[in-house]
This record gives C-alpha cells, structure tokens and sequence, in this order.
C-alpha cells in the first residue's frame, strides 16, 4: 500500500484533503485545525490530496507491497540486467 | 422486533448510490425529471469510484459520423458478443452527451482551431474517441447537481437495499462512515451506479469493491457473465512501482523484452505485437516466465521524446508515475524490469440490465461499470466504458424518476430495517474479533500472482471456493472499533459474496474465452458457450442459465462462427503448460 507522508508545520488546516480522501484516511484533528493521517494502513496511492493541497504539504510514497502476487518471486526469478 | 430502528429517516423519489460518472449523470437526469434525487458514497462525489482516476478518453462520435461503421467495428472487436440494440442507442445517445459535456465547462482537449481533437483508439479504424480532463469533469457534474437541487450525501455507505409487501426495491438501510449513524432511507426507485467488481489493495480505486454488486446479488437481481472478473495490465516496476501508463508508452515505442533481449510477442503476435489484446500479451508473458525466458522488461531506450511530457500529462488526470518522480533513474539507458497484475478487476460483468437500465428486480435500476456494460462484447476498448456510463445514467435516470412517479414506494416492514442494523450493531460491538485488514491480506494471499488468477481449472475454482467459504465465516467475527472500520467489515463481505457468485459461474463454464481461461478446457466452445451466462440467487446458492444472442435479429453478423477453437490465453500458453513451442 501507499503511505502519506504530511507535514504538520506546513498544514493551514483547510480541510481539502480531508473532505476529498476517497478510503477517508486524511480527517482533521479534534479542534479542526489539522489534517492527520488517522488510518494509514489505507491509502490506496490517488494522489488527489497531493494535487489539490494548496500549501504543498503531502507527499505519497508510493512503492507497494508486493508480497505473495509477484510471479518473479514465486518462481525465484532475478533480474540479471540489474543486479 | 422494532426496537433497533435506524437513527434517521430521509425520503426521496430516486436513491442514486455511488457518485461517479454514472451515478452523477443518473442523479442529474433524475432531478431534471422532477424527482427528489438523493445521492450517497462511501467518498465525496466528485473524487469518488473510477471514475476521477480514468484515463480521460471517451468514445465521440460527432455530426457527419457513420455510426454504422463505427458499431460494426465495435462488434467485430467485440466478437459478436455485444448487446447490439444497446450498442445502437449508445452510440446515438453518446454524440449528445459529447455536446452536452462540450457545454458545460472548459474539461474537453480541443486543436488550435477550437475543434474536438479527436484519436483513433487501439485497433480501431473508423472509432474516435476524446480526451477529457476527468476530475474537472466530475466537479462540474457536482456543481450541476447542486444547482439542480440534488441532495448529496458524502461519506455514506449503503449496506442493505429494502423491499416492500410487492417486491419492489423501495429504499436502503445506511451507515454514515464518519459519525456511525444509521439511516433509514425510503425511495420510490434506486439506482446503483457503485462502479466495477474490484478487490482492495490492489488496483489503486480503493473505495471501489464489490458492495453494488453485492447488494443487488442479495436483492434478487440477475448478474452476468461474472466469471469474467479478472483483468489487469503491465503496472508493477522493479516489483515495487506503480507503472501508470502502458498504453501510452506503446504508443511511444515502448517494447516488452525477454531476459535474452527477445521482442518475444513477435513470437506470439507478430502483426500487432505489444498493441494485441491484453489477456493475451498477459498470457505470452507469463509463457515466457515459466519457460526460463524472464524476466520480462518493458524497454523504453528507443521512446520518442514526447513519452515523458505525455506521462506527466497522464499524472495531472490520473496517479503519480514512478518515472516522472525519478525513481527508476536510467530508463532510457536500459530496460525496466515489469510484470503485470491480473487479479479481480472488471467491467466485463455486473449486474444485468434491459435498455432503460432496469434490473430484474421491479424498482431497481443500475447503470456504467456496476453492470456488465451491454453494448460491448469481449473487449472494451475506444471509451466506450467511460461513455457508457454517460449514456446509461441518463436512461437509468429518467427510467427511476419515471417509476417513482407511478410505480414506487410501498411499506417497508420493519423487520427488515431491524435485521441490517442488528448486523451492523453486532460487528460494532464485537470486541475479540479480527480487524477487516486481515480479510484483506487473505483475499489477497488467495487470488495470488497473475499466474494464480490467469489459469484456472476445476480444482483451482474448487479451491477458490473452499477459502471464500471460510472467509467468509471469518467474517462474522469481525471486530470494528468505529464506522470506519465497520465500513470495511461490509466491503470484505460483500467482495466474498460477489467472488463466489463468480467462481460458482467460473464452475459453470467448462470452457475458455478471451479473458477467461481454464486449463481444463482450453477450447473456446461456441456451439454450447455463445452466449449471456445469467446467475440469479436461490437461497444461499446461485442459480445460472445461458441466454441466446440474437444474431439472427442483429444488422450484423459474423462470417463465420466455428464450433470450437483454441482460446487465445490457451494458444500463448500452449508451451508452458504442454511443452509446445509457440512458432
């Protein structure tokens, strides 16, 4: 899965990304003032609080788990090109 | 019984569930049809479903097109699977919306001459298609409905449709995902517009499951074809980056590569190559891997200069690229290692739906990815899902307003209401049981490499099945501490519920076609296998039946049908699974 990464000391608290998260991970912290990550196990990577964040304070770290479904480590294959 | 009863009531002539493209223009027809329109996702409409994260390219036809030319292309590509009389009205219906969408705002690619630009889609002669920007499209739709006094409800997850005395769907029992609040709705008519069968955690559409399907499954509705539930692309890099754009590196000179620098689908396909039906370049692959010839690189050396500016392009509409961001560094100097996903992800079946969108349940209705997109057959391709979903909101629309009118909304027993919320009270309240992640990374573990989901057999569906059955036990031991979980508690039901529907019509099915492979019956069976294959519940168990297509009704018909032939995914894999060499 993906991974939110927000700055706190940039956010200005306009609720954006909280009000657009598609799986609802992004909310606003009790007072209403922040955004926090409240599920982060759930970010599916769509990248629309980055693109819509005025203040530039998200990014996603997007490289995925890919435990059990790549084929290449099922079979023991390695990149010989690379490695 | 009565005690449990919901924490709200909310009325409406129309019930619209799920805020994509199709649920947007649904709603938007409903309203203009004078009904009360209510609105509901589990997101926000407008950033919710597929639909914003769409590549952005639809089907346009324009005055002056032959729209007859282009649906006997769309059927021939189809192979001759296509509802035709749906191809028909979409096509006519679409060069509307085209114009309507032109209307409304600023979100259509136009030339220097303020013209449509239009593009000739994979494999197409005569097809156009546009390019538009989806997210400003579904904010314009938003503000439509707003304007046109639509309620929209955000953050509302539907978790049971209701009946009334007659067996008319009349209204939903929902969860507000925020709050944990329960509402009772009564519509006269609902339409369900939640998207297509997908799993979480994989594809990217995360607030994209299976719950519309589900939900119609429990309500009596006809599903079809769903043992056509898989599809994928090459979108993983280096086994941990998202790849987001295999089309448009194709179409900048992108090749696949073997381990020993082989253009190996020249093997396979030597006219069409890479550009050649997914499933198939899916299935050379993983020919390729298990012959000793991976891994497999996408080679993008000899790209023209334009892939990197159209990537960025693609990451404004659609999702961060690895590339771009500069995390596969040398691209251009030497091939990155790519394999594909093939797991549960389809537009391919869903629920089954006549010309006005109506299900088999009286007041039901269901329109774009949720049902299996009638005017396509085999592959859909040029944007024809995306315009679907235009086109058969609008009718589902004005198809629910209309039954509202005279037809809907009788009594719903309390009963029912008081069996939702119990279940739903009852996975709150449980405080020793598993978190719903742990259903997902056993679903996950389930549907395994594309190889798992790729070919099937007797014993690998039976298999599937005995692992759904006990994941599905698992999951009346759910533990859910706040609604959000709760929510996800529901979708891991209702994926499993739909998944078996479509392992049992796997079952059903001893043959192979397009997507669809059994290793068992690698031969496309058309005598027996030509046809609509329809699941309906009885009980606990499906019930299927196959339907004829109408060809002898059709305007067009194929040359000739043979009785039976090799599969295509069988073809590519012929080597690896029977040691014959592909020529």
């Amino acid at each position: 899965m993906a991974r939110v990464l927000l700055d706190e000391a940039i956010c200005n608290g306009c609720g954006r990304c909280a009000e657009i998260c598609p799986v609802d991970v992004l909310r606003m912290n009790t007072d209403g003032k922040l955004a926090i990550v409240a599920y982060p196990d759930d970010c599916s990577g769509c990248h629309f609080c980055v693109q819509e964040c005025p203040v530039h304070c998200i990014e996603i770290d997007d490289r995925r788990n890919t435990d059990g479904v790549s084929i290449y480590d099922k079979l023991g294959i390695v990149d010989r090109w690379n490695n | 019984m009565g005690t449990l009863s919901a924490d709200a009531t909310i009325d409406a002539d129309v019930l619209v569930i799920g805020g994509g493209l199709a649920g947007c223009w649904a709603a938007l027809r409903a309203c203009e049809s004078g009904a009360r329109t209510l609105l509901v996702d589990k997101g926000y409409v407008s950033r919710a479903g597929c639909s914003p994260l769409s590549g952005g390219v639809m089907t346009a036809p324009l005055p002056g097109d032959d729209l007859d030319v282009w649906a006997s292309e769309i059927v021939e590509r189809g192979g001759y699977m296509n509802n035709q009389d749906w191809l028909d009205a979409f096509l006519e219906e679409q060069a509307g919306l085209v114009q309507e969408l032109d209307r409304m705002g600023p979100v259509i690619v136009k030339d220097a001459k303020g013209d449509i630009r239009r593009l000739s889609s994979r494999g197409m002669l005569s097809v156009r298609c546009l390019q538009f920007n989806p997210k400003d499209t579904m904010t314009l739709l938003r503000q439509r409905l707003e304007q046109n006094g639509c309620k929209i409800l955000d953050r509302v997850h539907v978790a049971e449709l209701l009946t009334d005395a007659d067996g008319r769907v009349a209204g939903a029992v929902a969860l507000r995902t925020r709050t944990g609040e329960i509402l009772t709705i009564r519509a006269g008519a609902t339409v369900i517009t939640s998207g297509p069968f997908n799993i979480k955690g994989r594809n990217m559409v995360d607030n994209v499951g299976a719950d519309g399907h589900a939900l119609a499954w429990r309500a009596g509705a006809d599903l079809s074809d769903m043992e056509f539930a898989f599809g994928g692309t090459f979108s993983l890099m280096q086994k941990k980056y998202k790849f987001p754009a295999y089309n448009i590196a194709l179409g900048h000179g992108a090749q696949l590569i073997n381990a020993a620098g082989e253009r190996f689908m020249k093997r396979y396909d030597p006219e069409r190559m890479e550009r050649t039906e997914l499933p198939q370049v899916i299935a050379a692959f993983l020919n390729e891997v298990l012959c000793g010839r991976g891994p497999v690189y996408i080679d993008l050396r000899h790209a023209d200069d334009h892939l990197v500016d159209d990537l960025r392009a693609v990451r404004g509409a659609t999702w961060a690229d690895e590339l771009t961001t500069g995390r596969i560094k040398d691209y251009r100097e030497r091939p990155v290692l790519i394999e594909p996903q093939w797991t549960v992800w389809s537009h391919r079946c869903g629920i089954r739906i006549g010309l006005d969108c109506s299900a088999s349940v009286p007041g039901l209705y269901a329109a774009g990815s949720v049902t299996k997109i009638e005017a396509v057959g085999t592959h859909a391709s040029a944007g024809v899902p995306v315009a679907f979903c235009g086109v058969a909101g609008s009718r589902a629309g004005r198809a629910a307003a209309e039954f509202a009118r005279h037809s809907g909304g009788g009594a719903i027993s309390t009963d029912q209401i008081d069996s939702v919320v119990e279940r739903l009270q009852r996975t709150r309240a449980n405080k020793a049981g598993e978190a719903p992640n742990a259903i997902f990374l056993a679903i996950r573990d389930l549907l395994g490499t594309p190889l798992d989901c790729m070919v099937l057999s007797a014993e690998r569906i039976a298999e599937i099945r005995r692992q759904t059955a006990s994941l599905r036990a698992r999951c009346d031991n759910l533990s859910a501490p706040d609604p959000h979980e709760l929510l996800k508690a529901e979708e891991a039901r209702n994926f499993l519920e739909a998944f078996d529907v479509s392992m049992a019509a796997a079952e059903a099915r001893p043959e192979s076609r397009e997507s669809f492979y059994r290793k068992d019956y690698p031969t496309t069976d058309n005598q027996n296998w030509f046809c609509w294959h329809l699941a309906k519940r009885n009980g606990d168990r499906a019930e299927f039946r196959r339907e004829r297509i109408p060809l002898d009704r059709y305007r067009r018909k194929p040359p000739q049908m043979p009785e039976s032939h090799m599969s295509p995914i069988g073809r590519n894999l012929e080597e690896a699974l029977h040691g014959a060499r592909v020529a």
